[in-house]
């Protein structure tokens, strides 16, 4: 892989003028999408951890007139472009009498895109929405759903002394109720993941679909014999690994199929929390503007979490954060701890209101930008750190989903109609995806007003 | 449990009975009655799962939990009733009166005595239990293909991602914890990918030799006139154009380009002879000389951006011996590249001659340096590479027979051969490649099969239990005591059936802890169990501790690979780990400790410390940093450590709605000692606060980074004085290493957990009765790691296997 000492934001602000397909040079350049009347839709869902300051979030009005708040204003410039959407409770990862103790944010973050109670002893959450998008339009690209975070899938000493599940704490995306999405957390690797193949000849890539799927071939063969050979427990390991290698070979022929998408020389990554942060947005841009794929989750590190050192990337009163996030949200009233997480949530907004100029800055050729073709959801596992307790989750719901979504307001929701849940099935709905019951409250009704 | 004088050894029924009768009565109490509900009612913070208010439920979901499993919760009976109950409960709260006190300490003994001392729970055969596939951790994983093909992935280059290892009960390597996901399988597939082509496209080393004689005439005869081509205008260097006739290029050494596949150092050798010249200006219209017997000057270019220039000294005006040049490049980059090798300084024009002259009759490039390459033993590689064209069939089938056993550990069936055979090398033979592109086929297949990303261990229908077969003893004890495959030795024993038998495995495991690759015993065992990784990725507040650099971290980790390297390697003592008169250090970290300076410069020397706080694991300053917050010590996670790693008695986590700060305003006039009694308040808290805060507070000398204080965080002198919750008095960090070192929790958990590293098993499922068997053979040894590792491999639970129960896993996959 060839690497440039170049801005990144250069490399990316090109590449709109170097997607080809190779097959008509002619027409170069392209979008990979462009036989289609119109861009599809994009589904994003963006975790940041141990909740918000209520305080300093919540808008005091509701309706388009409504004034930002501390936290919201580092989104002030995409105000037209996103709601905030307040009262929502998931409560199926609320605590029940009889849970066992110390696994709340297991019990939140598990539950976040799944909508199940979460218990310590069972290993079970639910197959997450950005999953069940990923059923329905999944085939359509290359890569079914993208599993992006910034810190790697488990991480060690998290779950030392803690009797729970390491994974429910890592994971917000899950393939089925006990399976865990692994996450992408390296941007470099993602980059060669996503387009170190596409510089091949139309020949060579037939060559090397043919080998690839005599590999997978011979491998789901090595898996049958041996699954017949083991206990039940074991073969229910390896049902898995023959799924995984059966979406292998339907990605490999959708990647050999699939129309190029050229995104210029590998950028420079730099080094450090933020260059890193940064650079997983880029490629997760890159990847919905390539339409790599068109559903994604994303995770700002993870709740609950007292051993990922200091949060030494985020400034307050011009110093460096000696402190762990987790530790700080449990703040008891105390102001000094209320302004350091104020400068994280500051730091949060900020970073999530440049994704936003991201995805506005990508021209989708038919006068749309992506974020106007998307479906971007914003949230965290706890309403308010200090309370550990899914209840009126900071939300904000952003793009236009095509036209579809509600924008530029603030809608608050009260018992009995502030289900969590239910805003989930109007973004489904708003994404085209019809599905059953969802959760452990088995959910049916898209929450009203969410969508146009 | 000081006395148990006269305690009843009995059956289950008449534990049972003595519980019911006795016990239950006092400890059932309704809310607010001082029993148990008080605190541990179902639905708050610390309810126990496992207590119910029917007698005979809450007897039998103790005795299912693990009679005697003391770390893992639901917590066991004895956990409950000797640990907490007597000695500790209640807390805060009003201490259970004397006469009821006696009644469940009087159980407690009865308990013990009949499990430990006279054990009639533990006279059948133990059950070896189900190992589920084990999945290579991310180290196995790596070891295994740098035992097979010699390729390092742990090169920072490699760019080698696999998905991360769960981690559970302080192993990354527990079957059960092992998700997989589409995300892993898709890593598995990338790397297969990534090694097989860089172990066979790119790895092999480059050793290009060139003869050169037909070149030598252009390299004196003059040519045209030229400039430019990013050569130097100026050879002379007087400042002023060259303006005389210019010939500076010899050769491409290849018809087209050298391809570099992995970049590195690389070297140019070349046999080169010179013609010395004077240099003769033109100076009032003659020309004089203005230097006298010049040398030519050889430039070779190692593509378009790095050269070097050498002298290549000859005779005046005739060609001197033939000498050879070895000119190394540093950091050549991958890709294709211009070799060329030229003279710089011959000049030939009406002002200026330079008639200086260059032969060279033959060079080579050899490249990338041993240790930069991604294969460090190309000889591996090679010997799948026998079949020159893949025309010969028995080769083929060889190769491929070759690939398969030496990856998968096992004897790969005909039909498997066959299969790989047919699907794959005629596949890339049709398509017109060659046979190193099918064998690279194969080595990609082989690495995302099952039978290598698993250690595979079949059922056996018919024989619930039964002992394992050679080869999957052979990969159990080459994974737990090498972290790697087996090897020759290991696996001619596997099949010749010798290491079946007890005195033979014994002589093997001899031969395994002595050999240099157990010291993945150190490198993965140990530094899982102490939490020693998390020095790696160690983050401290850069204001307060700005002196924590990369440099830092690693001498501390260095210090305690040394330590337990050096009780494991000499068979000492385990407890010796815990206080040792000597300890490692190099010049900076003993700068750092305030010790004298060894003198040894960045080589770590093992010096003598027994008059100073130095020495052993709490005296090590990774242990301090790694159980500190980023910007002050922390007693209580210092405390926490020790019950965790060291007694297997992790206290729970606070409750949700604690205040764990002990730096709010309104305790600022307080010294730490008096913050952390705010820990003893709530009787929440309390239960386990009083284990950690004493252990923790002993080591308050040690600041976060590990040096000696006598000034704590808050500005207080440092007092380590405390009292255990059983009233034994400590007066500093000593006491607790002499306590530390009486304690049979120790022995308990050191063998729990390396069996759990061992069998890869959720340590709640393995039999508590073997354990116990295991850790008396080995505390009545000498008690090293080594002897440890002996009596776990060689007890039936390492040895045999116990098919899927019914149901067992029915709690991890939801079913059925």
């Amino acid at each position: 892989m060839k690497r440039f000492e170049m801005n990144r934001r250069t490399v990316l602000r090109g590449l709109g003028a170097s997607l080809a397909l190779p097959f008509l040079p002619s027409l170069a350049p392209q979008k990979a999408w462009a036989q289609a009347a119109t861009p599809p839709k994009r589904l994003l869902y963006y975790y940041v951890p141990n909740g918000m300051l209520r305080d300093k979030w919540t808008p005091a009005e509701t309706g388009p007139g409504y004034a930002l708040t501390e936290l919201l204003e580092p989104l002030a410039r995409h105000k037209q472009d996103f709601t905030v959407v307040s009262g929502l409770d998931n409560a199926p990862g609320i605590r029940r009498d009889g849970d066992a103790g110390g696994g709340a944010h297991f019990q939140q973050t598990a539950s976040f895109l799944t909508f199940e109670h979460i218990e310590r002893d069972v290993f079970r959450a639910g197959k997450s929405v950005d999953q069940i998008a990923a059923d329905a339009v999944g085939d359509a690209t290359a890569y079914r759903s993208l599993v992006l975070g910034t810190s790697g899938g488990s991480s060690t000493g998290v779950c030392a002394g803690q009797d729970w599940p390491c994974a429910y704490l890592a994971h917000i995306s899950w393939a089925d109720a006990t399976t865990p999405m692994a996450k992408y957390g390296n941007p470099a690797s993602l980059f060669d993941v996503l387009f170190g193949a596409t510089n091949a000849s139309a020949e060579d890539r037939a060559k090397r679909l043919s080998r690839k799927q005599k590999v997978l071939d011979v491998v789901r063969t090595d898996v049958a014999q041996l699954s017949s050979r083991l206990g039940t427990y074991d073969r229910h390991k390896l049902d898995r690994y023959v799924t995984a290698v059966n979406e292998l070979e339907d990605r490999v022929i959708r990647l050999s199929n699939a129309p190029m998408c050229d995104p210029g020389d590998e950028p420079n990554w730099g080094s450090g929390y933020i260059a890193r942060h940064e650079a997983m947005l880029d490629m997760l841009v890159l990847a919905f503007e390539c339409d790599v794929t068109r559903i994604a989750t994303f995770m700002t590190e993870q709740g609950g979490n007292n051993n990922l050192g200091p949060y030494s990337w985020v400034t307050h009163q011009g110093q460096a954060l000696t402190e762990a996030f987790h530790p700080l949200s449990h703040h008891s009233g105390d102001p000094d701890k209320i302004a350091k997480i104020a400068a994280i949530c500051r730091w949060e907004m900020d970073v999530f209101a440049g994704l936003l100029d991201r995805m506005k800055a990508v021209d989708e050729g038919d006068g749309t930008t992506l974020l106007d073709n998307s479906i971007v959801f914003f949230s965290s596992e706890a309403g308010e750190g200090n309370d550990h307790s899914p209840t009126d989750l900071p939300i904000v719901v952003a793009g236009g989903g095509q036209g579809t979504l509600v924008k530029g307001t603030h809608l608050a929701y009260s018992a009995p109609n502030n289900i969590y849940a239910d805003l989930h099935l109007a973004l489904l709905g708003a994404f085209g995806v019809s599905t059953g019951p969802i959760g452990d409250e088995q959910r049916t009704t898209p929450l009203p007003g969410i969508t146009v | 449990m000081a006395e148990c004088d006269g305690a009843a050894v009995l059956d289950r029924a008449g534990l049972e009975a003595r519980y019911r009768d006795d016990v239950h009565p006092l400890l059932a109490r309704p809310i607010g009655e001082g029993g148990c509900a008080d605190c541990h009612a179902p639905g708050t913070s610390h309810d126990l799962i496992v207590w119910r208010e029917d007698p005979t439920r809450t007897f039998e979901a103790m005795w299912s939990a693990g009679l005697l499993d003391t770390a893992a919760p639901p917590k066991s009976m004895l956990a409950v009733l000797a640990v907490d109950a007597v000695p500790r409960m209640p807390l805060g709260r009003e201490a259970w009166p004397e006469d009821e006190r006696a009644v469940i300490a009087s159980f407690a003994c009865d308990l013990e005595a009949s499990m430990l001392v006279a054990p009639p729970l533990c006279d059948g055969p133990p059950d070896p239990g189900h190992v589920p596939l084990r999945r290579l951790s991310s180290a196995q994983y790596l070891a295994t293909v740098a035992d097979a093909l010699g390729y390092d992935a742990t090169r920072p280059d490699a760019e080698l991602v696999l998905a991360p290892d769960e981690i559970a009960f302080g192993f990354d390597s527990v079957a059960v914890a092992q998700r997989l996901s589409t995300g892993h399988v898709e890593r598995y597939a990338e790397a297969a990918e990534k090694i097989a082509n860089d172990t066979l496209f790119v790895a092999e080393p480059l050793g290009l030799a060139f003869e050169a004689e037909s070149l030598d005439a252009w390299l004196y005869s003059g040519g045209p006139p030229r400039t430019g081509h990013g050569w130097p205008a100026d050879t002379d260097g007087d400042g002023a154009a060259d303006v005389y006739h210019f010939q500076r290029i010899i050769s491409y050494v290849t018809p087209g380009l050298v391809e570099v596949k992995y970049p590195g150092r690389y070297e140019v050798t070349i046999r080169a002879q010179g013609y010395n010249a004077d240099q003769r200006v033109l100076q009032d219209g003659e020309l004089v000389v203005t230097e006298e017997d010049v040398p030519p000057e050889m430039r070779v270019d190692f593509g378009s951006s790095l050269f070097q220039v050498v002298e290549v000294p000859g005779e005046f005006h005739e060609f001197g011996a033939w000498q050879e040049f070895t000119i190394v490049f540093e950091d050549v980059p991958a890709g294709p590249h211009e070799i060329r090798v030229g003279l710089t300084n011959m000049g030939y024009g009406p002002n200026r001659q330079r008639d200086v002259r260059l032969r060279v009759d033959h060079f080579r490039i050899d490249g990338p340096a041993a240790d930069q390459l991604p294969v460090t033993d190309w000889a591996r590689v090679e010997r799948y590479l026998v079949c020159a064209d893949g025309s010969d069939p028995a080769c083929n089938t060889l190769a491929v027979e070759n690939v398969l056993a030496t990856l998968w550990r096992r004897v790969p069936t005909t039909e498997e051969v066959a299969r790989y055979e047919t699907q794959l090398l005629d596949t890339v033979f049709d398509d017109g490649g060659t046979f190193r592109e099918a064998i690279a086929l194969v080595l990609e297949a082989a690495l995302l099969s099952p039978s290598f990303v698993y250690r595979v261990e079949l059922e056996s229908p018919g024989a619930p239990v039964r002992a394992l077969t050679g080869h999957e003893l052979a990969t159990r004890l080459s994974y737990f005591v090498w972290g790697g495959p087996p090897d020759a030795t290991l696996l001619a024993k596997a099949a010749d059936g010798s290491l079946l038998e007890d005195e033979s495995l014994g002589l093997e495991l001899d031969r395994m802890i002595a050999h240099e690759r157990a010291a993945a015993l150190v490198d993965d065992f140990g530094a899982q169990w102490l939490g020693l990784k998390r020095l790696d990725t160690l983050m401290l507040s850069a204001e307060v501790f700005p002196e924590l650099d990369d440099a830092l971290r690693a001498d501390l980790a260095t210090e305690l690979r040394s330590l337990l390297d050096d009780v494991v390697r000499d068979g000492r003592d385990l407890r010796d780990l815990l206080d040792t008169d000597t300890t490692w250090v190099n010049d900076r970290l003993a700068a750092h400790y305030g010790l004298p300076i060894p003198g040894s410069g960045e080589a770590f020397v093992e010096v003598d410390v027994a008059d100073q706080p130095r020495g052993g694991l709490l005296e090590s300053g990774g242990i301090h940093a790694i159980t500190s917050h980023p910007d002050r010590t922390s007693p209580t996670l210092r405390g926490r450590w020790i019950l965790e790693n060291l007694l297997c008695q992790p206290p729970a986590e606070p409750p949700a709605d604690a205040d764990t700060n002990i730096q709010r305003p309104d305790l600022a006039d307080l010294t730490l000692r008096e913050r952390l009694e705010q820990h003893r308040v709530d009787p929440a808290c309390a239960s386990c606060h009083a284990m950690m805060d004493p252990l923790g507070m002993s080591m308050e000398h040690f600041d976060a980074l590990g040096r000696w204080r006598t000034t704590d965080d808050f500005g207080d002198t440092v007092d380590p004085s405390s009292e255990m919750p059983d009233g034994t008095a400590v007066r500093g960090h000593e006491d607790v290493l002499t306590w530390l070192k009486t304690q049979p929790a120790f022995d308990r958990c050191v063998t729990k957990k390396l069996a759990t590293y061992a069998l890869g098993r959720d340590p709640r499922t393995i039999d508590a009765c073997a354990l116990d068997a295991i850790r008396d053979t080995w505390t009545q040894g000498d008690r090293s790691l080594a002897s440890l590792v002996k009596a776990i491999a060689m007890s039936p639970v390492f040895r045999e296997r116990r098919d899927e129960a019914m149901g067992e896993y029915d709690h991890l996959t939801g079913g059925p």
